[in-house]
């Protein structure tokens, strides 16, 4: 866990996200968007938390390509009022959203069980809002200054 | 005019589909927004009953993204509604004698902006859809989980793509070429 990802070595977490956004496009041929607000969100993190949120948006964005079936994504790093959230959008075809962690395991949704888990590591939350017609959301919501 | 008739008029689109396909008149002149069917569907199927039955489409706001729809549909002319009286007779002469006519300044900007590729992304349909609806960008940025800052980057990047000056123009674009229902 103490390598940095290649994508990140001497980058911060949103122009890292913004190479893994290219590579899925030409991979999967799936549109990536990446929006940054403010255009320096994330730039003030420890470099492990970045390295963190780095890893989760690839988890969020493979998990998107698994099983959501979208045609469009798009990743949100946003800082606001001392909280940074990352978060993936899909337009794909969404879930029924557990109420609880041990029911992403039993309902096998093991991607995400696991990124709760990071969410509770870094001190964040972790949440999803899915519904059909609209798609999935998740997010990770960290406090700044950790 | 001399040798023009009003063989009918109707301010609903689905009269205006039923009543085209019965008269088969030489022209139409359509308003793009209309109660009923929305002003491409009439288009469509205007043309679908009779290629012959040439269209003047008439709108409020002259945007190229709706022109560029407009003329995909098969219209022979996309005219604003302030074009003078002369200038409109002169339009409706130029496309019964079989020729196009697109208004050079809509023509212009048509050709040169990047609305004629660019293409709004499904989230941004989705934002424009909350946005022509009366939200503001706070309340959008609630409903769709964002900030409200994520919010006001997608609209202006709405604004741009439709070649609108403001929100409510991007609203107006929107409804009148179909893109929000």
């Amino acid at each position: 866990m103490g390598l940095q990802p290649p994508d990140l070595e001497a980058r911060d977490l949103a122009a890292g996200i913004s190479n893994v956004a290219d590579t899925m496009r030409a991979r999967h041929g799936l549109p990536v968007y990446v929006s940054v607000t403010p255009p320096d969100a994330g730039k003030g993190l420890p470099r492990e938390t970045q390295t963190s949120l780095y890893r989760c948006a690839q988890e969020m964005l493979q998990n998107v390509v698994k099983h959501a079936q979208a045609s469009e994504v798009y990743v949100y790093i946003e800082e606001d009022d001392g909280t940074l959230t990352l978060s993936v959008w899909d337009d794909g075809k969404g879930f029924e959203v557990p109420g609880r962690v041990l029911d992403f395991v039993r309902q096998g949704h093991f991607g995400l069980a696991g990124l709760e888990q990071r969410a509770r590591r870094l001190g964040g939350v972790l949440r999803i809002r899915s519904a059909a017609g609209t798609g999935t959301q998740v997010s990770i919501i960290v406090r700044l200054g950790r | 005019m001399p040798g023009w008739e009003v063989v009918g008029e109707t301010g609903n689109g689905n009269d205006a589909i039923a009543m085209a396909t019965r008269l088969r008149p030489d022209l139409i002149l359509l308003d793009m927004s209309l109660p009923g069917a929305h002003g491409l569907d009439v288009l469509r199927a205007v043309k679908q009953a009779s290629l012959a039955t040439k269209v003047v489409v008439l709108t409020g706001y002259a945007s190229p993204y709706l022109m560029k729809a407009a003329r995909a549909a098969g219209a022979e002319a996309f005219v604003p509604k302030d074009l003078s009286w002369k200038e409109f007779v002169h339009v409706l002469e130029l496309v019964l004698a079989g020729k196009k006519y697109v208004q050079e300044s809509v023509a212009e900007q048509a050709a040169s902006g990047p609305w004629m590729v660019e293409q709004l992304t499904r989230r941004e349909r989705q934002v424009l859809e909350l946005l022509s609806g009366g939200m503001s960008n706070r309340a959008i940025g609630e409903a769709l989980g964002v900030l409200q800052s994520t919010v006001d980057s997608h609209v202006k990047s709405i604004i741009g793509k439709l070649g609108a000056s403001n929100r409510m123009q991007a609203a107006e674009v929107a409804r009148q070429s179909g893109l929000i229902r």
